[in-house]
């Protein structure tokens, strides 16, 4: 029986998921991990915060941005990774030609690390400035709205990726009449 | 437009969503216990301002099934405004997806249903009982790093929201199949003599297709 395209789609999406996310899980604790989440999240997060706001320097304490009185612990679930696997599960299951996965994968991926970075600038400042919307921001909002802008990259992208299969379907068709 | 509806709906929402759903996790986490030497005892919201407040389950946990005593007394907690995530998601998924007719999008919203209740029994149920799960290792004597364990795990590093995605797209094929069936019921009717008692041809699905690929 063929599971229709919604289906198939949704189930290698999130196998090709829990694979992505075992595997970063199992490198919790590595030099790899510490890369991943400490060098290219946390830290340019923590230069873009002082950028931001000079008169208020944000240090690094661990795994925490800590500046004044508030203090920002980026724990699972907040270090943006997770938009990245999800990015991938999504263009690993979509049919598309290798080529065309690749380039959307490279320029997904500028977009995943830039909204990570993004959430985390925008959470810490949200702590500081206004903790009243902290609850709503942190558990609703700063999870959500990336994957929302992730999945509009992503339904632009599988959008031009039929139109070139259909493109090239006409084509072949053309040159055999 | 719809996402940004659905994401301030879900912020201001949480509040009457968990009261809403707290009985339907009672009663899935009371469920799942069945299994287990855990006891559910209730399921509540804490009285503090909407963004602050959280979902308790509270409970006990015994070494073994048959104890008199239990050996530990819990309480897990969640995030209202966490909790909202896989309803958001589920339900801006299906009613963005476009369907030809209003029977095909009332037939997707009711199929979404069941696949909805089992994404909130294996999403937020599971979450609230993974402290017992943890619990009962520990008393055991096992590594607390349970499935369980594992699982809430996943489920915080993006897994909720693919699992949403995922389960909404169940539900897009299973309508799908759902309104072939019928359409292709309703097709064989109409090439035989007419029924004495049966639907009208008007009640019919107005197209034989399978839904859309693609969302609006």
């Amino acid at each position: 029986m063929n599971a229709s395209p919604p289906l198939r789609f949704g189930l290698i999406f999130i196998l090709l998921f829990a694979i992505l996310a075992g595997a970063f899980e199992a490198s919790r604790g590595t030099a790899l991990e510490r890369v991943m989440v400490v060098d290219l999240v946390i830290v340019p997060t923590a230069q873009v915060l002082n950028a931001i706001t000079p008169d208020e320097p944000v240090e690094l304490h661990g795994r925490a941005l800590v500046s004044g009185a508030a203090r920002l612990n980026v724990t699972r679930g907040c270090e943006g990774v997770e938009l990245l696997l999800l990015l991938a599960a999504a263009i690993g299951a979509f049919p598309a030609s290798l080529w065309h996965r690749l380039r959307g994968l490279l320029l997904g991926g500028l977009l995943a690390y830039a909204l990570s970075i993004g959430r985390l600038v925008a959470l810490d400042l949200v702590l500081r400035y206004a903790p009243g919307g902290w609850q709503a921001m942190h558990g609703l909002i700063m999870p959500l709205a990336p994957v929302i802008i992730l999945s509009c990259y992503f339904l632009h992208w599988s959008g031009v990726a039929v139109a070139g299969a259909g493109a090239a379907a006409q084509a072949h068709q053309s040159h055999a009449t | 437009m719809l996402v940004a509806a659905a994401l301030a709906v879900g912020a201001c929402g949480a509040r009457a969503y968990a009261r809403l759903a707290a009985p339907y996790y009672a009663l899935a986490a009371r469920a799942i216990a069945l299994a287990h030497p855990w006891q559910i005892e209730r399921v509540r919201i804490t009285s503090q301002s909407a963004p602050g407040a959280v979902l308790q389950l509270e409970g006990a946990v015994r070494r073994r099934a048959d104890d008199a005593q239990p050996a530990a007394r819990l309480v897990s907690q969640l995030q209202l405004a966490a909790l909202v995530q896989s309803p958001v998601i589920f339900w801006s998924v299906l009613l963005a997806w476009s369907a030809p007719t209003r029977r095909r999008r009332v037939t997707l919203l009711l199929t979404g249903l069941p696949v909805f209740l089992g994404l909130e029994a294996a999403t937020t149920v599971c979450q609230l009982l993974t402290p017992f799960a943890y619990a009962s290792a520990v008393l055991a004597g096992e590594s607390p790093t349970t499935l369980w364990l594992r699982w809430s795990n996943f489920l915080e590093e993006g897994g909720r929201v693919g699992l949403a995605l995922a389960a909404a797209l169940c539900a897009v094929a299973l309508a799908a199949a759902i309104g072939s069936r019928a359409a292709h019921r309703a097709h064989r009717a109409q090439r035989q003599p007419a029924p004495t008692s049966g639907w009208p041809s008007t009640l019919a699905p107005r197209s034989a297709g399978r839904e859309r690929w693609h969302p609006h």
